[in-house]
């Protein structure tokens, strides 16, 4: 990592709505290389939607996007995506083959995921095997087995089981030691997005808007970080 | 071991149904003069006598070849442009009353008319008349899937950087295989059928022009025995051609539905 401070994605001031429901106003963000951030914010907010902006997966009305040229995104969904009809290392080497990683490296990029998830009895089941926590795993993966510069991750831990979220905790945190990856995370777990990340974004109920940009100090403060700051508790209902 | 005795059983019950038709027809024919209704045997030997002869074998095989031909063009473009419609507005907007219109045309109408333009030709008739009946059949079918199809899984490979083809030979292809065979298998035997009845009125050859002739020379035995090996060979198209196949394909796809 030479520039370690350079912008990943800069969102300026982007604007979205579906029909007559607006659903963005105004929503500036930035990620840097190397950082990890949250978007904290109630439910049906939008939050996905700033993701899927980012993943040029949906177009927006007004406003500037801008992701670095060149850089690989790996996007965990909300819901798994796995192709039903390959199995759990297919489904892995399908995104892997499509960047120019050398044949020998995605391979041990893999198997070292999937040992470390502990998949490794389940590499050749099909995703309907599967159960919903497992899929999720093998969507993060996935999602990690391109060594991603732009890791983008919706609700990651939503169906899984409270062992299996501290592995994955751990896969991704290791991850981001070795490879230095800009994470965005959207979350409605105010604990974790305080006790992962470098920085938070609040964003207010529909239309959303960022209410509150805030750095997070180092680890050992976040709790109290967390018992100071009343407004967090009373996010999903503020405006 | 206990699918087979299954299977074993589902022949059987199938077998006795037919054999208990078999029985009513020639108790039947024993009491109505040959004309009307030969008896099971001499079906079996007009079926007998046309292979010998070597009609069976030639005009089965004229049969089966504008009907894999006819059926080869209206598929491929019932899929092709049922992609381009997926695709573009301005395709859909064209093709769209333009697919009714064929549709809703009953076939007798396209049969009189593509008799006045090709003529008793040999060809021409009967694959005309299979296109049009098959063309909407699998483009409406096709067309159906497509839009019902999971855009989330294209979205996931787009944005994990797949590139175009791998994105239609990994994801769209394999996801939409049960829709193609089933809509294939329909076809196949909507064309079968087409087929018979364009040579039966527009032409001077294949099985539905000896079924014309049969009939004209008061031949009972030999429409009957045509008629039966109309519905072998379409059996034979179904379980030994298409059930394979689909097996296959699903074995392929494994679980898709599931």
């Amino acid at each position: 990592m030479d520039k370690v401070c350079r912008k990943l994605i800069e969102l300026r001031r982007i604007n979205k709505s579906y029909g007559s429901l607006k659903v963005l106003e105004d929503v500036s963000l930035s990620l840097l290389e190397g950082e990890i951030i949250s978007l904290l914010g109630p439910s049906g907010c939008g939050k996905t939607t700033i993701l899927n902006i980012i993943a040029g997966i949906i177009s927006l009305d007004k406003g500037r996007v801008r992701v670095a040229k060149g850089k690989r995104i790996g996007y965990v969904f909300q819901e798994p995506r796995l192709i039903p009809w390959k199995s759990v290392e297919e489904n892995i080497l399908f995104v892997q083959k499509n960047y120019s990683l050398t044949e020998k490296s995605i391979g041990e990029i893999r198997e070292k995921l999937i040992e470390e998830a502990g998949m490794k009895d389940f590499v050749h089941s099909f995703p309907s095997e599967l159960s919903g926590g497992m899929k999720q795993r093998v969507s993060l993966l996935r999602a990690l087995s391109i060594i991603p510069h732009i890791l983008l991750l919706d609700e990651p831990f939503k169906s899984m089981d409270s062992e299996t979220v501290s592995v994955m905790e751990e896969i991704i945190l290791q991850m981001w030691e070795e490879e230095h990856p800009g994470i965005l995370m959207v979350t409605n777990d105010y604990e974790k997005a305080l006790r992962l990340s470098n920085r938070v974004y609040i964003l207010s109920q529909r239309p959303s808007r960022i209410v509150e940009e805030r750095p997070i100090p180092a680890l050992e403060s976040t709790n109290s970080f967390l018992f100071e700051s009343s407004d967090l508790n009373i996010l999903p209902n503020k405006n | 071991m206990k699918n087979s005795t299954n299977n074993l059983l589902k022949i059987s019950i199938s077998l006795s149904g037919v054999i208990l038709v078999v029985v009513i027809w020639s108790l039947f024919s024993g009491s109505l003069n040959p004309l009307i209704l030969p008896s099971p045997v001499e079906v079996g030997r007009a079926v007998l006598e046309l292979a010998r002869s070597g009609e069976l074998g030639k005009n089965f095989l004229i049969t089966f070849r504008r009907t894999l031909v006819g059926f080869a063009i209206a598929f491929f473009f019932g899929i092709s442009i049922a992609l381009l419609m997926k695709k573009n507005l301005f395709f859909r907007q064209v093709f769209k009353p333009l697919v009714t219109f064929i549709q809703t045309t009953p076939p007798v109408v396209w049969l009189v008319l593509s008799i006045i333009w090709f003529g008793l030709a040999q060809e021409l008739t009967p694959v005309f008349i299979i296109f049009i009946v098959v063309f909407p059949i699998v483009l409406i079918n096709f067309l159906e899937g497509l839009e019902s199809f999971d855009t989330e899984l294209i979205q996931m490979a787009k944005v994990f950087g797949s590139k175009r083809k791998r994105i239609l030979f990994h994801i769209l292809l394999p996801g939409m295989s049960p829709l193609i065979i089933s809509s294939a298998r329909v076809g196949l035997a909507f064309a079968w059928k087409s087929t018979v009845l364009a040579e039966f009125l527009g032409s001077s050859s294949g099985i539905g022009f000896m079924l014309s002739t049969a009939n004209n020379l008061l031949d009972t035995s030999q429409v009957f025995a045509w008629a039966l090996i109309l519905i072998l060979a379409m059996l034979g198209l179904e379980y030994l051609v298409i059930d394979p196949v689909r097996g296959r394909v699903n074995r392929w796809i494994k679980c898709a539905e599931s």
